[in-house]
């Protein structure tokens, strides 16, 4: 405690306050409205604002590439080399069932095998489905987008295992060409399935937790 | 200046000429980009499905506060030390959410290393202790991703092979957990090995 | 019973006889006594709680080993609590205490609502506990880990590590704060405003703004791949250079008329370095993604608006530090204008760096090396938690009508918090400057590098410590503050005398 032993200390026990603030505010509201000419302030901040106006018209003229969205370089001689620079070959555009087998092959197939017809107990099969080929696509779509977990009976067989979603990072496409994958092959014949019909089952369904059998029931009904 | 809603109005446009010009027109600008398919492959690869759980343990443990996922072409040596073979571009990262690009460097840049010759061995070792892999190295041991269990009948055939000095007690293995092997999954995910056309490489700026 | 009877009396002082003039401000003081009280209190444990995260984090570093077989404490998850702590707990909740003090004061009138001040900053308070368990968790609630890989993971962004569903009642409960402010000064008695209401304000309203916008582009409706990337660091730099920056600044041009008892030189320039700052800072967070997946031109702008806080940092280094070293002899013996001489001297050498790291042959060397580390430390740490620390002192005995409880434990609190920032940040610049050079400029390999290094991880460690241990001195002061028993001249109204007028000097 400061008036214990006053002699110790070179900090007094409140710092005190040398304005009201009242004045603090009345007179510094005055100093804003005067004129004044001529300060150091004024000089100094000028003199930083004009090397500021320089330096961001230097570099807005030199690195911005026109503002291209594509362009990651900044220096014009890159800008130039790239831009010259002659690539080797057109692309190739591969059908939506040849990109669905890769991706098939890539998540799905760990479970439903490469042929399609699932394990015994466990993975149900694919090949024949009639939750694959229901002629209301958005049933497998609904499947692929959030999984399904619990009992389900595929083809009169009973199956109990759990599905994740398999979209990832997958784009409404990509899942499209998956359904249209497996819909479509292994002597599967249903119709085609676009990237508008995932979009709009995603917009039905939000973001949720896979689904179970029974909640899906209704598409035999 | 003495009115509040002058400040507030004020400062409305300001924040938002910010927001509007270095936030939003860029995502204008190419916040559309979709994948390219092409040459009988999608660019940015699609990661199997055990490497999607891998990059979620990947985001629990913060790797990111020390890798990056980004490589860059005219400044620095990136490309030289082999972590890239060229600019990283917006293309990459389509679809990836969240985009783990980083930028923070304690450790080496991750964006291409499934391209490297290390094998999933080589990636439980150096998760399991990275002195083991990598002496000296600051990396943080993830042991807790494996288990330690006595050895009951057959040795498992995933346990891992460790060197003279780091073994565990007699009649145990180490075992890496399925969490474990997916962010060894991840990390073998992890190429970037095709071009795209608007990505630089030392080739098209003529390095 | 003693400390019951002696916290009570700290809570609900009486004072007998006169206050010499001085019942305005003590009407004032007593009705944002409780609720700036409940800032203080969180803000002291956090700002122990996040160095000692950071010391965890920094020692880490150069003995991979410590506490090394904890999963919750893995570097990944302590460096991000590190820095969200210190934010959000420590400089957040004092900061906005002695923004709403200054709000209070210059307003002029004793003020109400009191009841939303004390539930919002409760609720901020809780929930952040509640997300920096979840960063600790791996990024998510759920203990089974399984079900927390169908939710998300940390996220990786800046400063927005915490899970998810934190933020709507972080926003929420800020604001509630901001409306308190808001409030605040609409019911004020003199019309003319000041400064630090302007940035007080500015701070309010923009991290209101930056916090939404961040959250919706991130997390409610994510933009593409590496736009993320682009809105993380918007946000992170915002949240320093247009949040935390301007609640400093606002004490600063409080303090020192208050303390000085002189204007501040070249006030009439306040107003151009206000606007000028806000423009410029808050552009510029893009310039650190320079050859990064991002559009050239997007980075282009980012550091023109960088280079150009140059115009606002030259107004306020003359304004503060003239009128800092015209009254020097003044300084010395005001424990917070010790704290505000350092706090605005390591403003000006931010600012600086800030500019200087901007450049593009500076981010050439320095990026991704621990070099912005340390410049945000700098501002962070070395500017406004100096700043916030010093004003705590000051309004701290005008709150509790009580004298500074141990000089010495302030004398502690201030050297080590400054060694420790000169060490910390000192290292962390030279050393990233020093690291960017063989990681960007060679092809050294990584784990040469690590031992390189290693010599400015351990300085960086001793400088957390220092700093802990500052923080430690300060929770203890504040403890003291308000447990110790009230004197006789502490019970009357004699403590504080009645503050003089300013005089108004054309500078």
């Amino acid at each position: 405690m400061s008036e214990d032993n006053p002699d110790v200390l070179n900090l007094p026990g409140i710092d005190e306050s040398k304005a009201s603030d009242e004045s603090i505010v009345k007179v510094h509201s005055r100093i804003r409205r005067q004129r004044v000419a001529g300060s150091a302030v004024a000089f100094f901040s000028s003199t930083a604002f004009i090397i500021v106006l320089t330096f961001g018209w230097f570099q807005l003229r030199r690195h911005t590439a026109g503002y291209d969205p594509q362009m990651y370089l900044s220096e014009r001689g890159d800008i130039h080399a790239f831009l010259n620079y002659v690539p080797a070959g057109a692309g190739v555009e591969k059908t939506p069932f040849e990109i669905g087998q890769e991706l098939y092959m890539m998540r799905c197939s760990s479970c439903h095998q490469v042929n399609g017809e699932g394990m015994a107990g466990n993975f149900p099969p694919l090949a024949g489905s009639e939750w694959v080929l229901h002629e209301d696509a958005a049933l497998p779509i609904k499947i692929v987008l959030a999984g399904i977990a619990g009992p389900i009976t595929v083809m009169g067989q009973q199956y109990n295992s759990n599905m994740a979603s398999v979209v990832g990072d997958l784009e409404d496409r990509d899942v499209a060409n998956i359904v249209t994958y497996i819909r479509q092959s292994w002597g599967n014949e249903a119709s085609e399935v676009t990237a508008d019909q995932v979009a709009s089952v995603k917009e039905e369904i939000g973001s949720r937790g896979p689904w179970t059998a029974e909640e899906l029931q209704s598409y035999f009904e | 200046m003495n009115r509040g809603p002058f400040i507030f109005v004020g400062l409305f446009i300001v924040l938002a000429f910010s927001w509007a010009n270095l936030v939003n027109r860029p995502i204008q600008q190419s916040g559309q980009l979709s994948a390219i398919y092409d040459d009988s492959e999608r660019k940015p690869r699609i990661a199997p499905g055990a490497a999607d759980q891998g990059k979620l343990v990947y985001q629990q443990m913060g790797c990111v506060s020390c890798h990056t996922q980004q490589t860059r072409l005219t400044v620095g040596s990136d490309i030289d030390r082999a972590w890239g073979i060229r600019q990283s571009v917006a293309r990459d990262y389509v679809g990836q959410y969240p985009a783990l690009i980083g930028d923070r460097r304690i450790g080496p840049d991750l964006s291409n290393v499934g391209a490297k010759e290390l094998d999933s061995e080589w990636h439980h070792l150096h998760f399991y202790n990275s002195q083991i892999t990598s002496a000296g190295s600051n990396m943080p041991s993830y042991s807790f991703l494996y288990d330690v269990r006595p050895v009951i009948g057959q040795p498992s055939d995933r346990a891992l092979d460790l060197p003279e000095g780091y073994e565990v007690d007699p009649g145990y293995e180490v075992v890496p957990t399925r969490r474990a092997e997916a962010l060894v999954a991840y990390m073998l995910s992890l190429k970037v090995d095709y071009d795209l056309p608007e990505a630089p490489s030392p080739e098209k700026i003529g390095l | 019973m003693k400390f019951i009877s002696n916290i009570c009396s700290s809570l609900w002082p009486e004072l007998s006889g006169e206050l010499k003039g001085r019942e305005t401000q003590w009407s004032i003081d007593s009705s944002i006594r409780y609720p700036l009280l409940g800032m203080i209190k969180p803000a002291a444990f956090w700002f122990v709680v996040s160095l000692i995260f950071g010391l965890i984090a920094s020692i880490k570093l150069h003995s991979p080993g410590f506490l090394g077989s904890c999963e919750w404490l893995t570097y990944g998850k302590v460096e991000p609590v590190f820095w969200n702590s210190l934010i959000y707990g420590w400089l957040f909740n004092a900061g906005l205490a002695c923004a709403f003090w200054l709000l209070a004061r210059l307003g002029g009138a004793p003020i109400g609502n009191g009841f939303l001040l004390t539930v919002s900053l409760s609720i901020w308070n809780v929930a952040l506990v509640v997300g920096l368990i979840g960063i600790l968790m791996g990024g998510t609630l759920p203990l089974n880990w399984r079900e927390s890989l169908t939710v998300s993971g940390q996220l990786p962004y800046e400063w927005l590590e915490m899970p998810p569903f934190i933020a709507p009642i972080l926003l929420a409960s800020f604001i509630g704060m901001g409306l308190w402010g808001l409030l605040t000064f609409r019911e004020r008695v003199h019309r003319a405003s000041y400064a630090s209401q302007w940035y007080v304000l500015a701070a309010l309203f923009a991290f209101a703004w930056i916090y939404t916008a961040a959250q919706i582009m991130l997390i409610r409706e994510p933009s593409q791949g590496s736009l993320q990337y682009l809105v993380g660091s918007w946000y992170a730099n915002n949240l320093l250079m247009i949040v935390i920056v301007p609640l400093a600044l606002a004490c600063v041009y409080y303090l020192l008329p208050k303390a000085l008892g002189t204007p501040i030189v070249g006030y009439n320039h306040s107003g151009r370095a206000f606007w000028s700052w806000f423009i410029f800072a808050s552009c510029a967070g893009s310039a650190e993604l320079i050859n990064g997946p991002i559009p050239a031109w997007v980075t282009a702008v980012g550091i023109i608006a960088a280079f150009g806080i140059l115009y606002p940092l030259t107004v306020f280094g003359i304004q503060f530090l003239s009128t800092l070293f015209a009254n020097f002899t003044r300084i010395w013996d005001t424990l917070s204008l010790r704290f505000v001489l350092f706090g605005c001297i390591g403003f000006i050498v931010f600012g600086a760096y800030y500019i200087y790291g901007s450049l593009r042959s500076t981010q050439e060397v320095a990026q991704f090396s621990s070099f912005s580390n340390g410049v945000q430390l700098l501002g962070l740490l070395g500017f406004a938690s100096m700043i916030f620390s010093g004003f705590l002192y000051f309004i701290l005995s005008r709150l509790l009508n009580k004298e500074l409880p141990s000089a010495a434990l302030a004398e502690i609190h201030f050297w080590m918090q400054l060694s420790g920032v000169l060490l910390l940040v000192s290292s962390l610049i030279t050393g990233g400057l020093q690291e960017g050079e063989l990681m960007n400029g060679s092809t050294v390999s990584v784990l040469s590098i690590v031992v390189n290094l290693k010599s400015y991880y351990v300085m960086a460690s001793l400088g957390m410590f220092l700093m802990l241990l500052g923080a430690i001195a300060f929770l203890v002061s504040f403890t003291l503050f308000m447990f110790s028993t009230r004197s006789e001249k502490e019970e009357t109204g004699t403590l504080i005398g009645e503050s003089p007028e300013l005089e108004a000097s054309v500078s």
